[in-house]
């Protein structure tokens, strides 16, 4: 079974740049053990990307980012996949024919699987090492010339490093093998902007928060210089008037994606995350008041500088009495690595 | 559920050890070489005190 899905293209300017139509299998009638086996795939974890921000600072590498065209077509499926023919298509074939596919296509459950084992193996084959820490970062080192490291997530790459040899030969590599897109210096990846500068680099989710109030339509809200109440009484609302679950959860999703890049709301979202399963009016009230903090601070973000050191430090602390229902206290720590923060936690 | 302000801290650093772990893994497949020991900060003497002395 599958279909076709068209989109338009649009580029930065707002004017059409291509129509795209993009044959899409549906993985929703798949069965467990006999068209499809494992599906995990892992990604790029943001603290391993944070590391590299900092070591990109206070190294002075370079940070080049591509996308890999079509990525999931270039999967190789080993389970025995059967699919009727492509609407349109099916005059050139006998009746009661069908398509046995040979590659991943958009939308069977195994394709980001086949993708990424893909990717693995051309970049083991090119001589480089799978990190054990994140299996979606791969490194090489040269013996006299330096270190080239790729992260990869989902479809798009991030090539890091002061070996410019070997980084041309990669990039050549990768789109004989794969077709692949240079976007040339890292500027904007998975929502995050990021800016260089003489002192450093800086990453923030402006334009998500932007996006983010404008959806809620907070934009004329009145902005709030604190994230959260100080003695809020969140934990102890079981009466109050319930709210539209869905909506909190696709909010309180949004928020956690954006503490990406916003320590100082850690603790905030960390709190109106604990009632998903069964948010109350008071809850949502504190979310509205936490996108009127970010209304008040929209542009800031992490600074990564050159600290002329890679020490790794860690400072960690905890409350104990501030859970007033269940006793359980919040812990919470940040790490720096060469000066910079690079993660940080906050848990009940 | 920790019993004590102390048990809370200790608590919060193994969480922080457990990162700063992790993070070794990462620069070790660099190959990046760090100048001093890592560092692990708490405001609570006696967490520290139970850190340094497992019983």
């Amino acid at each position: 079974m599958c279909k076709w899905v068209y989109s338009l293209k649009y580029k930065a300017d707002g004017s059409l740049e291509r129509y795209k139509a993009r044959l899409v299998a549906k993985g929703f009638t798949q069965t467990f053990g006999i068209d499809y086996q494992e599906t995990f795939a892992p990604v790029a974890k943001m603290n391993t990307i944070r590391i590299l921000f900092s070591l990109s600072a206070n190294l002075g590498w370079c940070m080049q980012q591509y996308d890999v065209k079509n990525a999931f077509l270039h999967g190789e499926l080993e389970e025995e996949v059967y699919m009727d023919p492509p609407p349109g298509f099916s005059h050139s074939l006998l009746p009661n024919q069908v398509c046995r596919l040979k590659r991943a296509l958009y939308g069977l459950k195994q394709s980001p699987r086949a993708w990424f084992e893909r990717f693995t193996k051309a970049m083991v084959f090119m001589g480089y090492r799978q990190s054990q820490g994140d299996h979606t970062l791969f490194i090489k080192h040269s013996i006299s010339r330096g270190v080239t490291i790729l992260i990869v997530y989902v479809d798009d790459i991030i090539i890091i490093g002061d070996d410019f040899v070997e980084r041309d030969k990669l990039r050549k590599r990768l789109s004989a093998e794969f077709e692949i897109k240079e976007l040339g210096k890292l500027k904007y990846f998975l929502g995050i902007g990021v800016a260089h500068s003489e002192k450093g680099i800086f990453i923030s989710q402006q334009k998500y928060i932007l996006d983010l109030l404008k959806e809620t339509g907070m934009v004329d809200c009145r902005p709030c210089e604190t994230p959260i109440d100080l003695k809020h009484r969140l934990e102890n609302d079981e009466e109050g008037a319930t709210t539209d679950k869905g909506q909190y959860q696709r909010l309180v999703g949004k928020l956690i994606y954006l503490a990406h890049t916003r320590p100082d709301i850690a603790y905030a979202v960390s709190v109106v995350s604990q009632f998903m399963h069964n948010p109350k009016d008071s809850h949502l009230q504190a979310v509205y008041r936490l996108l009127r903090y970010l209304k008040f601070t929209p542009g800031k973000g992490i600074l990564y500088t050159n600290h002329g050191n890679l020490n790794l430090e860690c400072y960690t602390d905890a409350d104990y009495v501030g859970a007033l229902t269940d006793r359980r206290s919040t812990s919470g720590y940040c790490t720096l690595l060469g000066g910079n923060l690079v993660t940080w936690r906050n848990k009940k | 559920m920790s019993r004590s302000s102390a048990e809370a801290e200790f608590r919060s650093m193994a969480l922080g050890i457990c990162e700063l772990l992790w993070m070794k893994i990462i620069l070790e497949d660099l190959r990046i070489k760090w100048d001093e020991p890592m560092k692990l900060y708490c405001d609570k003497k006696s967490a520290i005190a139970i850190a340094h002395n497992p019983v």
